[in-house]
């Protein structure tokens, strides 16, 4: 009967094997000393995603969760540095140990793999490297965006609840939203359907940002001063050029101006508020003779968190107060 | 006989044309301007000194720079299809310009308008370098050539920015137009009509030139001297424009080919009907750009890309028949 000893002698030496395999396994993690890691189930922009619950290695790109990260001392293994906002953020733009993930027009995909995240906060401008990033790690997109259900102001409000819910921090995360919602409230209570001009400063001048701020109206009373026109903030044409005169034609009673200069440019720029109040044309416009131009933080167009919003309306509720 | 009268009405055609347009561009826009309103309205008046002269200012300066640059830019290259975008004269400037952002971001925009056309001036003159150890200088090896020079210093000029965070800046003013043109922006183009009268003025040698170093010589042209002159007011032409308005493609390209197409190859006859035709052709193309999306705009370079493409491609085909016959 040789092939049965055969048989035996295999299972023998499989079940030698797996006795082994598990041996080394369970003296491993005896080695570690580290229970597993808790999993809770989270919703993300693509679904829902298990996640560990504080995890020790996370990576961190989508920048609107920066702020909200380095309030509750979380470090992170990986950040695009480049897209770091300016200021507050030494201690993560200087310490080495924190792998550069490079910009994501850029991005250093390597630094990533070898910071060996347990987790990526991908998503945002980093969401077109999802597949290769979902090689390294888990890989979730929990950033707010126009698509976000309610817009995006809501969309803050979920990332910050998941985001609380991931680093069990959701006390905290409760008060960053009751802080948004404040002061969403205030100036929601404030405005009444007066018109505004969305404008972006690039490259010394003042042009149409529609396409980029158009969401801070979600949940306030302002109206887009082109927007009621034939083309909505949806269309295309969104941050299509806008004309000095045009603005001085519709005469909005407000302006809110995002400077995309004062993030760009390394050295020196002209201000937002230099250019603004050089135009001519706008001498006679509502917003300029009651000043009603409101300047958003220099680095709004890389933070655009819920801080960056929580100001923007306080800012806006300041403004309105000193009408 | 007939066919000359039929030329002249077309010219007379043209120039009417183009008065009316200029009349539109300084009546069409977002604010209400009407001629009883100028006389009556002191705002509309105001309004129209701050934003209608300067822009249609601008526009007819823009279209005089890029199609005289391209008429003297075919002269000196002897190719139809060369002009300041399809020899890299733009895409230099635009380095330069971008250079002088680098180097000194809070340089008075003179200072970056002189680093512009520096750049202009040696990208011009290193393609002309390219071409003379060319082998083959057929029609369209030449433009192609020119195309992939300015491609390589195109995407040398996107490199440098994205490297200095300045991507977002380069885009706005390549993508420019006239949407944002005022008064105290145009202004640095009146050095445009300078080199429009300029150009009028040797437009003789520059036809001579055209014929080649060995014609021209013995006709009693300093050949290298025309060049180098001629070099220079394409560079200041183009880099001033492309520093002010950014990019304009194809006018200097089809411009030019289609007053020679009518006129013939007299450089000094045909000199003010290609500042009035570009101007004209560029008008139009922003007056298209500032309705179809009102009370948006459109660039009037993209409507100009896509026109210039059509009449570039048409002008290929022309070439590619004469040349079988």
């Amino acid at each position: 009967m040789p092939r049965i000893t055969s048989v035996v002698a295999l299972s023998g030496v499989a079940v030698l094997a797996v006795g082994l395999l598990s041996g080394c396994a369970s003296d491993s993690t005896a080695a570690d000393d580290a229970a597993p890691a808790k999993m809770i189930t989270i919703e993300t922009n693509t679904g829902a995603v298990e996640v560990p619950v504080n995890p020790e290695r996370v990576a961190v790109l989508d920048n609107t969760a920066f702020e909200t990260l380095l309030s509750w001392g979380i470090e992170p293994v990986a950040v695009p540095k480049p897209l770091l906002p300016r200021s507050g953020f030494d201690a993560w733009n200087d310490d080495a140990e924190i792998f550069d993930a490079g910009s994501h027009r850029e991005p250093n995909l390597e630094a990533v793999s070898e910071a060996e995240p347990e987790l990526i906060i991908g998503g945002l401008r980093f969401q077109d490297f999802t597949d290769e990033l979902s090689s390294i790690a888990t890989v979730i997109d929990i950033a707010p965006s126009d698509e976000s259900k309610d817009g995006y102001v809501a969309g803050l409000r979920a990332q910050t609840e998941v985001l609380g819910q991931i680093f069990d921090r959701e006390d905290e995360a409760a008060e960053l939203i009751a802080e948004l919602d404040e002061a969403v409230e205030g100036a929601a209570d404030l405005t009444n359907g007066e018109t505004v001009f969305l404008a972006n400063s690039s490259g010394g001048r003042i042009d149409n940002g529609a396409g980029r701020l158009s969401r801070i109206l979600d949940e306030i009373d302002l109206v887009d001063a082109f927007a009621k026109q034939d083309l909505d903030a949806d269309s295309v044409h969104a941050d299509s050029g806008l004309a000095p005169e045009t603005v001085a034609a519709a005469n909005p009673d407000w302006m809110i101006v995002m400077d995309r200069d004062a993030i760009a440019a390394e050295g020196e720029y002209t201000p937002a508020k230099q250019v603004v109040e050089a135009q001519e044309a706008w001498k006679a416009t509502t917003f300029m003779t009651e000043d009603q131009v409101i300047y958003l933080e220099p680095d709004f167009y890389v933070t655009e968190g819920i801080q960056a919003y929580t100001t923007v309306y306080q800012q806006i509720v300041a403004a309105f107060n000193a009408r | 006989m007939t066919s000359l009268t039929t030329r002249r009405a077309l010219l007379t055609a043209t120039a009417v044309g183009t008065g009316a347009l200029v009349v539109a561009s300084l009546l069409v826009g977002g604010y209400d301007i009407s001629v009883v309103g100028l006389v009556t309205d002191p705002a509309q008046w105001e309004m129209f000194l701050i934003s209608r002269v300067p822009r249609t200012l601008a526009l007819i300066f823009a279209a005089i720079a890029m199609s005289i640059s391209g008429v003297i830019m075919q002269m000196i290259t002897q190719n139809k299809f060369v002009e300041p975008t399809t020899a890299g004269t733009a895409q230099w400037s635009g380095l330069g310009m971008l250079v002088g952002l680098i180097l000194f971001p809070s340089a008075p925009p003179l200072l970056k308008m002189l680093i512009a056309c520096v750049f202009a001036f040696i990208g011009t003159a290193i393609f002309l370098g390219v071409l003379r150890r060319l082998a083959s200088r057929s029609s369209l090896i030449v433009p192609l050539v020119g195309i992939m020079l300015g491609a390589v210093v195109g995407a040398g000029t996107t490199y440098l920015a994205n490297s200095f965070n300045l991507l977002q800046a380069l885009t706005a003013w390549r993508s420019g137009g006239f949407s944002n043109v005022v008064r105290g922006f145009y202004e640095p183009l009146w050095v445009v009509a300078i080199i429009a009268v300029l150009a009028f003025l040797v437009a003789d040698r520059l036809t001579v030139a055209g014929l080649g170093k060995d014609l021209a010589t013995n006709a009693g042209v300093n050949y290298d001297r025309v060049v180098l002159l001629g070099v220079m007011m394409v560079a200041v032409a183009t880099g001033v424009t492309t520093v002010v308005v950014g990019f304009i493609p194809f006018l200097g390209l089809v411009v030019p080919n289609l007053v020679s197409m009518l006129m013939g190859d007299d450089l000094r006859k045909n000199m003010p009907w290609v500042a009035v035709i570009g101007t004209g052709l560029l008008l139009a193309c922003d007056l298209v750009g500032r309705t179809v999306v009102s009370p948006m705009e459109i660039p009037a370079s993209v409507i100009m890309g896509a026109v210039g493409a059509a009449l570039f491609i048409g002008l290929v085909l022309r070439q590619r028949k004469v040349a079988h016959v």
